[in-house]
């Protein structure tokens, strides 16, 4: 190896030398145990993965903290939702590292375990004194370090059926079915030329919010936090049971052009009336004005919850958007007050009032969400610990088994092999193996 | 068959074959054209009246403009070092003698055949080991990697350009009393104009339209328009009409080079391909 | 590129184009050698460095973090030894031995396959009909070189309307519905296809155990109109030196016009065949751009191919750091290309 070593190093001084370039000045490993008092001032960079409305409603945030702070600057960076993840990698790995970035619980955990995060326990001490947040919350935002390493910003719940109240009447579905046998009924009576559901699952991340709902409400949230952790794997009976209703679903009332269709033209897909229903999270509310501007949040169209699995206790789906800090940051003092102000009140009504939006934190007035949808879905926020409530499967599991099983649903879709999906899965995530 | 019918059919396949050639890039133009709520009936059967340039204007504010920006330096910085440190290498192929130029030669060519993907996983911790990975010191890093990944494409062709000049003229120059550097730039230079011309807009449009390069090394600021497309593609959004703008805006410049200097692009391929 | 020199100088007049031909006289060679040799040296040296530092380096360390395990938060550095974790041989082995592997391989093979075939047999068919043709080759040749300067990207995001699954925005399935087909499922054989959902799952090759997906040719098909310009450029230029004298001979025989194309003009061609599928074969190994714009190797992993595996592996799976086993991806790759071309290197390792 020296030999190798020594070549290594002549290489890259004759480089350096070459184009004349100050190396090492790379090593520089941030500032350790930052101090974080003193006034914010000055440009802290973030990086986000909202476009149009969304992009448009955490600007205003942004500039609602500029506001705060006078003096302070932020650059909004947008990368594509599906490469935040690379991108993180890639700007912490070439050593340029965003003051503060959008992300999700298993990039919080990856970074973490590199020791590249800011560490919050004491924001979330005192979020959890003044009753912001509850120790479930909590949960999601840890790190592989045993600390606070994020803060919650954007809440979302999944596994709402969405459909127009001229399909409602259509159907003659006056109330939502409250049992699965009732929506499974108002299914069928859905499927007529064109399937029931409208999918959109050219995007990769739609089938796994059916998924989640579907998992929570057939396995229950036990089993299913359980598979979340690594503790059991994707080869348990109550899995497989969630799994194989899932696949009938899918047989039975998914478009059958699902992975030829995007996630907005799935949303226009049942605006239009072409499809019955959606399956969408709360944050559809703020999309449907894409594809018709003219129909009224409530009034028009509404959604329900997916019912409960036989005998199981309902559990709901939730999903949401972090924010980390990077201990590497020059400006601590402006990143923390930024992170603090998206996980505030103050920060996250302002995205609240826009619509399209559950805010986490659970001091925000529910007074302040726009229209009836966004009012009913805030509702079904987890707000106390008795409320029965499964974190988004996918965003935790992160990296190559989340890759991995993204591809094994594209897979079922297709085939509807729950054999096969669960062989692939049992091979992919190995956690529960040891 | 009678000859008529030959020159007929001729014609027809080659009229066919042209349409399909041309249709993607009128497509994707007529889309970028229309207003959405046109083009999503069918660009085909879309009303003229409602042809508007709106969309270019909406995504190049949008943020194509940075990238469009990136792109041009990028791609004007990897030409001039490839031009600057090629031309001449390639004179010493062609025309001088050194010791292992054999394996020199077989080095930079291996260029051209191994996958881009052999340096590229190493090169972001390289990178911040030199120092090329922030702000604008990342146009000289990814130009200097294009220029080191481009090393055997711009040999091969410099060279036979300077293969292509007599040699009385050369040899007659130095028994002149010129040195050889003279013999160079004022005899060899100016008679591989043409060709260096060739060179630049293929080295070019060879830079301009790399993406996994712009996508690995560079970060959000930095990046060209190859990757604000793919952005611009990548979230299944509604908005087809600005995808289709961006991507007309994308290959415009590659495009605006081909028909004004067709003539040099295809004689530089050309020399390329009979050179082999 | 690595065609016999002797297209240069076509035997016919080989013997007036000497001065061209690169031999110093004696008395030159021997008066500025020294000097020369020093500029040559001078001449090399700026491009030998960049070559170096950002070429030769990394292609090597790429090498020697193949026997290591990293990833991009955790990144392997030649000068820091202390944070090394051997992996021995194991990133080959793993990747020898995983099904993603041998997947990405698969597809790859398919475009190694189908890409430089469709190359060649597309545009030498569209060089010898412009040929023949006597009026407006300069439009018709414009027309399909055309797409050649266009980025990959571009061209897998201008091909995703030409296969938009809407009858009203994509072309091919409005065709389909125009002529009253549709979504239509057909089984011919050994094939199964699915007309209209192009880029999901437009078809299935049963091969015995082995099912090739289709979507793999449709992402090539965009990729083989954007390169058969730069076949008919190359075909153009090798039949510019098809010896006329040789077309003739065979017309005053009595010969066919398809016998002479297939017993003078098809065997002139055959350097500039081989430049077309050694370059197509290259380019095809390397793809990766127009992947991952249209597809991003989906569905499932129908059209993952080595280039976005590895791409993939290096900076998407972070909770496993698996840059070591991309670094052996790379090298397989590269050791399959450079066993493949050694033949053509040889040949023209050894300028004049």
């Amino acid at each position: 190896m020296t030999i190798t070593f020594s070549r290594g190093r002549r290489v890259a001084a004759l480089a350096t030398a070459l184009i004349g370039v100050a190396p090492l000045a790379a090593c520089s490993g941030g500032n350790p145990g930052a101090d974080a008092s003193g006034k914010p001032s000055g440009e802290i960079r973030v990086v986000a993965n909202w476009t149009g409305v969304e992009g448009q409603a955490f600007q205003a945030v942004v500039d609602g903290f500029q506001a705060k702070y006078p003096g302070t600057k932020v650059k909004v960076d947008t990368v594509p939702f599906d490469q935040t993840q690379t991108q993180l990698a890639q700007q912490f790995a070439s050593g340029n590292a965003p003051d503060a970035a959008v992300a999700l619980p298993s990039t919080v955990r990856q970074f973490s375990k590199q020791g590249l995060l800011m560490n919050l326990d004491d924001e979330w001490k005192s979020w959890l004194d003044q009753g912001a947040y509850n120790d479930s919350l909590k949960s999601i935002v840890m790190g592989s370090d045993a600390h606070a390493d994020a803060v919650y910003f954007k809440g979302n719940v999944n596994g709402l059926i969405w459909s127009t109240k001229k399909t409602d009447t259509t159907l003659g579905l006056t109330k939502a079915p409250a049992t699965w046998d009732e929506f499974t009924a108002a299914l069928d009576k859905a499927n007529t030329s064109s399937k029931a559901f409208s999918v959109g699952a050219k995007d990769v991340w739609v089938p796994t919010q059916w998924v989640d709902p579907v998992m929570l409400n057939v396995a229950g949230v036990d089993k299913y936090q359980q598979l979340q952790q690594g503790k059991i794997g994707w080869d348990d009976p109550k899995i497989v049971e969630a799994m194989t209703v899932l696949t009938g679903l899918i047989d039975k009332y998914w478009s059958s052009d699902a992975l030829d269709t995007g996630f907005s033209n799935e949303v226009c897909g049942w605006v239009s009336g072409q499809h019955a229903f959606g399956n969408n999270g709360a944050f559809v509310n703020a999309v449907v004005p894409s594809c018709d501007k003219n129909l009224k949040p409530g009034d028009d169209y509404s959604f329900f919850p997916l019912p409960a699995y036989k005998d199981q206790k309902p559990a709901q789906a939730v999903s949401g958007d972090l924010f980390i800090g990077s201990k590497q940051t020059k400006n601590p003092a402006t990143t923390k007050a930024f992170l603090d102000y998206v996980g505030s009140v103050d920060g996250q009504s302002i995205w609240a009032k826009k619509g399209g939006y559950i805010a986490p934190n659970m001091k925000v007035p529910a007074d302040v969400y726009p229209t009836p949808n966004d009012k009913k879905a805030a509702a079904l926020w987890p707000k106390d610990a008795s409320t029965q409530a499964g974190y988004d499967l996918d965003d935790w599991i992160g990296g190559e088994i989340q890759v991995k099983y993204r591809q094994a649903l594209d897979d079922l879709i297709r085939t509807k092999d729950v054999a096969s999906f669960t062989k692939t899965m049992t091979s992919v995530d190995t956690r529960s193996k040891g | 068959m009678t000859s008529q019918w030959r020159t007929l059919t001729l014609y027809a396949i080659l009229t066919v074959a042209s349409i399909v050639w041309i249709v993607p890039v009128v497509g994707a133009g007529a889309i970028a054209v229309l207003p959405l709520d046109q083009s999503t009936k069918g660009w085909w059967t879309a009303d003229p009246a409602t042809v508007t340039f709106a969309n270019f204007g909406r995504v190049w504010d949008g943020g194509l403009s940075g990238y469009a920006v990136n792109s041009l330096i990028i791609a004007v910085l990897s030409v001039l070092i490839t031009l600057a440190v090629g031309t001449v290498a390639a004179y010493a192929f062609a025309r001088m003698r050194f010791r292992f130029k054999g394996f020199v030669h077989v080095m930079l060519l291996t260029t051209m055949i191994v996958p881009v993907q052999i340096i590229l996983i190493p090169l972001i911790p390289w990178f911040r080991t030199l120092g090329l990975n922030n702000g604008s010191w990342q146009y000289l890093g990814i130009a200097l990697v294009h220029t080191a990944f481009g090393a055997g494409w711009s040999i091969f062709m410099l060279s036979s350009f300077f293969e292509g000049i007599p040699n009385e003229l050369l040899e007659s120059a130095k028994i002149d009393g010129a040195g050889s550097f003279k013999a160079f730039s004022a005899i060899a230079l100016p008679l591989a104009l043409p060709g260096i011309v060739s060179f630049v807009i293929i080295d070019f449009v060879f830079v301009w339209n790399d993406l996994l390069m712009g996508l690995t090394l560079l970060d959000a600021d930095h990046r060209p328009i190859t990757v604000g497309l793919a952005n611009l593609n990548a979230p299944q959004l509604n908005q087809d009409d600005l995808i289709s703008a961006g991507s007309i805006l994308a290959i415009l410049p590659p495009l605006l080079l081909f028909a004004l200097l067709n003539r040099y692009y295809v004689k530089g391929l050309f020399a390329g391909a009979v050179k082999g | 590129m690595m065609t016999s020199r002797a297209r240069t100088a076509p035997p016919t007049n080989a013997g007036q184009n000497t001065s061209t031909v690169p031999v110093p006289s004696g008395r030159a060679k021997r008066r500025g050698r020294g000097s020369e040799t020093r500029l040559a040296y001078i001449f090399l040296a700026p491009l030998l460095a960049i070559f170096a530092g950002f070429y030769l380096w990394p292609a090597v360390a790429t090498f020697l973090s193949s026997f290591f395990t990293w990833g991009m938060l955790n990144p392997w550095r030649a000068d820091q030894p202390d944070t090394w974790v051997p992996a021995g041989i194991d990133n080959y082995t793993t990747t020898l031995t995983s099904a993603d592997f041998w997947n990405a391989a698969l597809n790859s093979v398919v475009w190694l396959i189908v890409f430089p075939f469709l190359v060649v047999v597309i545009s030498l068919a569209l060089s010898l009909l412009i040929w023949e043709a006597k009026k407006g080759t300069g439009f018709f040749r414009s027309a399909i070189i055309l797409p050649m300067t266009i980025s990959l990207a571009a061209v897998g995001v201008i091909w995703g309307f030409i296969y938009n699954p809407d009858p009203n925005k994509g072309l091919l399935n409005a065709a389909l519905k125009l002529i009253g087909v549709g979504n239509a499922d057909l089984n011919i054989g050994p094939l199964e296809l699915h007309l209209g959902r192009w880029l999901s799952n437009p078809g299935v090759l049963h091969l015995g155990g082995l099912d090739v997906r289709l979507t793999n040719i449709m992402i090539i098909i965009p990729a083989v109109w954007a390169f058969v310009g730069f076949g008919v450029i190359t075909f153009t230029a090798g039949l510019t030196s098809v010896p006329a004298e040789l077309v003739e001979a065979s017309k005053v025989d009595g010969a066919s016009r398809w016998q002479t194309i297939r017993h003078v003009t098809l065997p002139s061609l055959r350097p500039s065949i081989v430049v077309v599928v050694v370059i197509s074969i290259i380019f095809a190994l390397r793809t990766f751009d127009i992947v991952f714009v249209t597809t991003g190797g989906g569905p499932a992993q129908d059209t993952e191919v080595l280039g976005l595996l590895l791409w993939q592996q290096a900076f998407q799976f972070l909770d496993s750091p698996k840059a070591g086993q991309a670094a052996a991806i790379a090298i397989i790759m590269s050791f399959v290309l450079i066993a493949a071309a050694m033949p053509f290197l040889r040949k023209n390792g050894n300028p004049s």
